[in-house]
């Protein structure tokens, strides 16, 4: 009887000690898997990240040739890299139909030669330094564009190209 | 004699261990599975998204015609949709890639507002020819993206020399000027048949600005959207250029209000820009292009002709 | 019983032999997740933009018609030309350059642009030259040839070190 009973007792342990053996294992690996998921999908949130960020960089490196900002011949002949001031100005204020438009979270653009820092307004354009065509809070990335006007010269119009820089927002979420 | 009465007796730890084992197996298969389907999701559309950054450099600015080779990994239909709502619709990018022989579905799709892709409404192929050129409607409007698989090959016969020329420069083997061969897609202009007796797909018929397919016919203006015609079916044709008339619609909008900033700058401006407004509000398939092609060219002589130039 | 013990302490090794080798891949596996591609501090585009928009800038030398661009302006200073008000072309194109450059690059230890050089050359004789900051072995620059309008060959270079 002892005996039967010393033997029950042992394999009452060996059960349990496979039981908790086993239990360690699964949380372990549960504990793994859990860890390896949230890589695989910051993975994938850092592609999203990354996938926008080239998108904006390849935005900002054409946006000067899209046709609500380009120069076009408005200025002689055809110009690259040039955005119509006037245009941009306009843009500002129609830019609630083009909140999605380029798929990105701001556009400003920013005079760079001659300094001006005054934002622009229709009270104060031209006379002003940076127009914010889309606000953001977002990561920025820039590209050097001439910005050109028509003037009015004593009395004469003529057409005035400065430098700036347009800087297209991403990532404000 | 007893232990061989006893037979075969599994303890209470090993079926402890199958019955947790089994289960264990089965959670990480089922886990393993869920995650490859996702995969597979987040493939696609990561493919779709890749494919609209692709399409950047096709921004013209006053080269004629761009052209980009987009090369896939696997065999891939790209499916073009647009939706003509709002107020300047969207084109939509749908990416089915083959993996182990099973094209994989998926509900995700990528869309662009700025976009105007002109292809069939299904195409597939590993490799892809994305070309574009700009439309001029007076002022640039936008670049037409043209979408083509490498497998494709189209003939032109008695193409006008300015679009032989063009597309000889572009130095693909996809696009073939006479001497067609029973695989190309016989594209004829101003003609029924061409030199070798071979039926023509499409039919291009330059002085009606007509662009036969079958029974189909779309009306265009200008190259870009002769070609658009030649390269899409009907259906995307049509729901592009409701597309670009909005596009325009709302450039007019923009050039109306820097008219008023240009005559504060006492540069007043004579340009009647509501009459093409109108035409365009009103388009309502391609066969009204014609309209909008006739107040364009009456709106480019006043730009000509204006002391400040609006474009 | 030493048997027991024995067998009980070859177990817990096994274990811990398994959760070593799980950890050491998971580090490597870590590792590759974690590498990332840093952005350019300056994209090859930039400098190429900023060539081509400088051309544009309506200088302060004007002759008989308008005000010129600087790449206007850049032939009549290689004509050896004079400005309407008699300035030497040479001499405003010199100035709104270096102005030009200074807002637009700003150089220095704390900053991400060490240094950057320009050039205008007309055939064989340099027109421009301007060489700012440190020269470093990392660069983005930009290359731009003028057609000529009944004078030199014209050919811009800039480079913009960080």
């Amino acid at each position: 009887m002892v005996k039967i009973m010393e033997i029950n007792k042992k394999a009452q342990m060996k059960i349990q000690q496979t039981a908790f053996m086993l239990i360690a294992v699964t949380l372990f690996f549960v504990l793994v898997g859990l860890f390896l998921i949230t890589i695989i999908f910051s993975s994938t949130k850092e592609s999203s990240e990354l996938l926008r960020e080239e998108s904006a960089l390849l935005l900002v490196s054409k946006l000067a040739n899209s046709p609500e900002f380009s120069c076009g011949e408005a200025f002689g002949t055809i110009k690259i890299n040039c955005i119509d001031s006037d245009k941009a100005m306009a843009l500002k204020y129609n830019i609630n139909t083009y909140s999605n438009f380029w798929g990105i979270d701001g556009i400003k653009i920013r005079k760079i030669y001659p300094k001006n820092s005054e934002a622009c307004t229709s009270e104060n354009y031209p006379n002003c330094g940076e127009i914010t065509i889309l606000s953001s809070e977002g990561t920025g990335v820039s590209n050097f564009v001439a910005l050109c006007k028509k003037e009015n010269i004593e009395g004469q119009i003529s057409d005035k190209c400065e430098l700036a820089k347009v800087i297209v927002y991403y990532g404000e979420n | 004699m007893i232990k061989d009465k006893k037979g075969f007796q599994i303890s209470f730890a090993w079926l402890f261990a199958l019955i947790i084992g089994a289960f264990i197996l089965f959670l990480a298969i089922y886990g393993v599975t869920k995650i490859l389907g996702t995969g597979g999701d987040i493939t696609s559309v990561k493919s779709g998204a890749e494919i609209g950054a692709l399409l950047g450099p096709l921004e013209t600015s006053f080269e004629s015609t761009k052209i980009v080779l987009l090369k896939m990994p696997v065999e891939t239909r790209i499916y073009n949709k647009q939706n003509t709502d709002g107020d300047f619709g969207k084109q939509i990018i749908q990416v089915s890639q083959k993996n182990l022989g099973k094209w994989s579905l998926t509900e995700i799709d990528v869309s662009f507002q700025n976009k105007y892709i002109f292809s069939e409404s299904v195409v597939e192929g590993k490799d892809f020819l994305i070309f574009s050129k700009p439309l001029e409607f007076p002022f640039k409007v936008t670049d037409l993206i043209y979408l083509i698989s490498s497998e494709k090959t189209y003939c032109f016969v008695n193409a006008p020399e300015r679009i032989e020329e063009e597309l000889l420069a572009l130095t693909y083997e996809n696009f073939i000027v006479g001497n067609c061969s029973g695989k190309n897609e016989v594209v004829c202009f101003d003609e029924e048949i061409d030199s070798n007796f071979q039926e023509c797909h499409t039919n291009v018929d330059t002085g009606r600005r007509e662009v036969q397919k079958g029974i189909q016919t779309m009306f265009f203006e200008t190259d870009a959207l002769m070609y658009a015609a030649i390269f899409s079916d009907k259906s995307t044709y049509e729901s592009q250029i409701k597309r670009i008339m909005k596009r325009i619609n709302m450039l007019l909008l923009l050039y109306d209000d820097k008219a008023l900033i240009l005559s504060a700058q006492e540069c007043p401006i004579e340009i009647n820009l509501l009459i093409l407004s109108n035409i365009v509000n009103n388009v309502q398939t391609s066969e009204d292009i014609i309209k909008v092609a006739n107040a364009a060219d009456d709106l480019e002589r006043e730009n000509d002709n204006a002391r400040c130039r609006l474009w | 019983m030493h048997k027991k013990n024995k067998r009980a302490q070859e177990e817990i090794v096994g274990f811990a032999m398994i959760i070593i080798i799980v950890a050491i891949i998971l580090l490597f596996m870590l590792s590759f997740y974690l590498k990332s591609e840093k952005k350019d501090i300056i994209e090859s585009y930039e400098a190429n933009s900023f060539v081509q928009a400088f051309l544009h800038y309506t200088t302060e030398c004007r002759d008989y018609s308008e005000y010129l661009s600087i790449r206007n302006l850049i032939f009549e200073c290689d004509k050896g030309e004079s400005c309407l008000d008699g300035e030497e072309a040479c001499e405003i194109l010199d100035s709104t350059l270096e102005n030009i450059l200074m807002k637009s690059w700003p150089t220095g230890e704390n900053r991400p642009i060490k240094g950057y050089e320009l050039q205008i050359i007309a055939d064989q004789t340099e027109l421009i030259s301007f060489t700012k900051g440190n020269i470093t072995g990392n660069y983005k620059g930009a290359q731009q040839k003028l057609p000529p309008k009944g004078g030199s060959n014209i050919n811009i270079s800039f480079r913009v070190y960080y």
